[in-house]
């Protein structure tokens, strides 16, 4: 009796938690289908004015935001995944000062980062104009995040004596990294790569002080849109968003499970001793 | 299947950059096909030892490891054609048995199809044929550990090194695995070097031991060497239980709180005899050199190990004997050795 109810407590408290986070969302994103939001969406319609409208004005942040967004990603993994790895492999003081070193970003708030950068490169016409700049921003502030990620997979699955393993059989550094090390740390750069992608799409502080005219982002744009146009455009701009990254992360973890589940771990059991 | 190479280390010693000094220089001769066991308390170096003979660990200068003569001391690990073995296995989780067993034979460059027969031999050789599509996180830890050495042994290396390989097993699976090791190593004729803190695997597997004590060799010499003429005290009391006796030696004779005992020695103010448990025999009290009283007695199945205690002394000897002798703890009893049985050092 006392069991039920503690249950249905439960179950009402994750309801009312759920609805407290999730209503904003839906009802900023119904805003953005809404002919006009003082009427309300009963009274004036559903339209997909306001999405068209979006695309039109800012088709270019968003692609702009997808296109620092992979390369920011690919920087990370081109810098990350080796450094990861030779931090791990060579521990040392040195190591883990440069390991501290790399993780300060994080502790720094984006402005100061956008700073430091505008003050050592801001005078450097053409990059300073080009969307690179924003890049080496992005790239500074995600590329502690793949470290980590990286890093953690690396000190649970034993890479030293697994190298050593790979070693005995024959095989030389480069086939190690390729055959036995990368291999296993697969679902720490997936974990990596999400945090960057994310966080380089929604990335806005940093951005903001770097950006110009030119080279506006996604949430540049919309903050843009909030302080210039009509709720529903911004709204709408936030639908916009969502049914991009939303896709990403679900493609990105899907091809992480698929990855991962390569072998049929759904079955695994232990063998009978023969 | 394959003959195995001839090691000599020369000189080898190790200080780690901390400033340990994990091995004393030390030299050692393996020959061609030889199983060595190295046995030795934890810390005693014999990691250290191994991973400089696999290549895994740089000598102090002045060191020097010899394969067939050859100086192989700055060659790594990959170019020496050795198997290895480790205590956690080292196995690939993400390849599948049989692709753990043929990766050797891959990095060689030999053809999917031909390594795979291959590595199916090896398997089937180990009785692991049912296993190979199966991933390294399905098998049980003798699976792992056999799957291991299938992995060592299918790129016929001229070296096989074992790194307490049966470690992490229980005691049943140990004494099973031990001798299918030891049966198949004397099949291929390998050179093994075979590292352990347990003397029984030394022992069994060993043609000859190398005790390790403190970054050095105590004592080499076959099991028996080993067991029954040990070098110094440190050996005599590592392998096996041993007895010893205190006292002054007279004219022959060895006196002690709980009696005298015939011995073959020189006269000496203050000696020490030592004897192993099973080397002596109880007697009925009175007769026989010493007289002490039983303390307790463990019934192990064909034998029992007899602890005898001589209160107002405190020495303390353990016997090791029939086990269908009944015998009461509480009563007084003689114990006598052979004079040949006695261990002096
Ligand atoms: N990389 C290292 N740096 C510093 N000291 C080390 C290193 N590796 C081992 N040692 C030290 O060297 C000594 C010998 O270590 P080793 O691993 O060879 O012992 P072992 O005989 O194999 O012991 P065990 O039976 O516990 O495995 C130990 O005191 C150990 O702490
Ligand atoms: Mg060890």
């Amino acid at each position: 009796m006392q069991a039920t109810l503690l249950r249905s407590v439960q179950v009402l408290a994750t309801i009312l938690v759920t609805a407290f986070l999730v209503v904003p969302m839906v009802l900023s994103l119904m805003a953005g289908v809404t002919v006009n939001y003082f009427q309300g969406i009963l009274r004036s319609g559903v339209t997909l004015q306001w999405v068209a409208e979006v695309w039109a004005l800012y088709a270019d942040t968003i692609l702009l935001s997808l296109k620092i967004a992979i390369a920011t990603l690919a920087a990370t993994l081109a810098i990350g995944v080796p450094a990861a790895y030779v931090l791990n492999r060579h521990p040392s003081r040195l190591s883990r000062a440069i390991e501290e070193i790399v993780t300060l970003p994080l502790a720094i708030p984006g402005l100061a980062i956008a700073l430091a950068l505008l003050i050592s490169y801001g005078s450097a016409g053409e990059f300073r104009k080009s969307w690179a700049f924003i890049l080496v921003g992005h790239v500074l502030y995600t590329l502690p995040f793949m470290i980590r990620a990286v890093m953690a997979v690396l000190a649970s699955i034993d890479a030293r004596t697994l190298e050593e393993g790979a070693a005995s059989l024959g095989a030389g550094p480069l086939q190690r990294f390729l055959h036995v090390i990368l291999p296993n740390i697969v679902p720490g750069i997936l974990a990596g790569s999400l945090m960057v992608v994310t966080l380089s799409i929604g990335e806005f502080n940093l951005t903001w002080m770097l950006h110009t005219p030119l080279t506006k982002t996604l949430p540049v744009g919309l903050a843009d849109s909030y302080a210039s146009m009509r709720l529903e455009i911004a709204s709408a701009y936030t639908l916009v968003f969502f049914l991009m990254i939303v896709p990403l992360l679900v493609g990105l973890q899907i091809f992480g499970s698929f990855l991962g589940g390569a072998g049929p771990s759904g079955s695994s059991r232990k063998g009978k001793h023969p | 299947m394959t003959s195995g190479v001839s090691i000599s280390v020369a000189g080898v010693g190790k200080t780690f950059a901390d400033g340990t000094q994990a091995l004393r220089p030390v030299s050692i001769d393996v020959a061609a096909g030889e199983q060595l066991a190295i046995l030795g308390p934890s810390g005693c170096g014999k990691t250290t030892l191994l991973r400089i003979i696999a290549g895994l660990e740089h000598p102090d200068r002045g060191g020097a490891v010899l394969f067939d003569g050859r100086d192989v001391t700055r060659l790594p690990i990959e170019k020496r054609n050795v198997g290895m073995v480790f205590q956690s296995y080292a196995l690939f989780p993400n390849m599948s048995v049989i692709d753990n067993v043929a990766y050797g034979l891959r990095v060689r460059g030999m053809a999917r199809q031909a390594r795979h027969a291959e590595a199916r031999r090896v398997l089937d050789m180990m009785r692991l044929s049912e296993l190979s599509q199966r991933r390294i996180d399905q098998l049980s830890g003798g699976q792992r550990q056999r799957v291991a050495l299938a992995r060592a042994l299918a790129m016929k290396p001229g070296v096989l090194l074992l790194d307490e390989p049966l470690t992490a097993l229980d005691a049943a699976l140990r004494d099973e695995l031990r001798a299918e090791i030891d049966a198949l190593l004397r099949s291929l004729e390998i050179t093994t070097i075979y590292v352990t803190h347990d003397q029984a695997e030394a022992m069994v597997l060993g043609d000859r031991v190398i005790v390790m004590e403190k970054g050095g060799v105590a004592q080499a010499g076959s099991p028996r060497d080993i067991y029954f003429k040990p070098a110094n005290t440190f050996v005599a009391g590592f392998i096996g239980s041993m007895n010893r006796i205190d006292g002054p030696i007279t004219g022959g004779m060895l006196a002690c709180p709980a009696g005298h005992l015939p011995v073959r020695a020189a006269d000496a103010a203050s000696a020490s005899v030592r004897f192993r448990p099973e080397s002596a025999k109880l007697v009925p009290a009175g007769q026989g050199g010493l007289t002490l009283e039983i303390e307790r007695v463990h019934f192990l199945g064909a034998t029992q190990r007899v602890y005898l205690r001589h209160a107002e002394s405190g020495l303390a000897l353990i016997v090791d004997g029939n086990s269908r002798l009944d015998l009461v703890p509480g009563t007084k009893v003689g114990l006598a050795v052979d004079p040949s049985n006695f261990i002096m050092l």
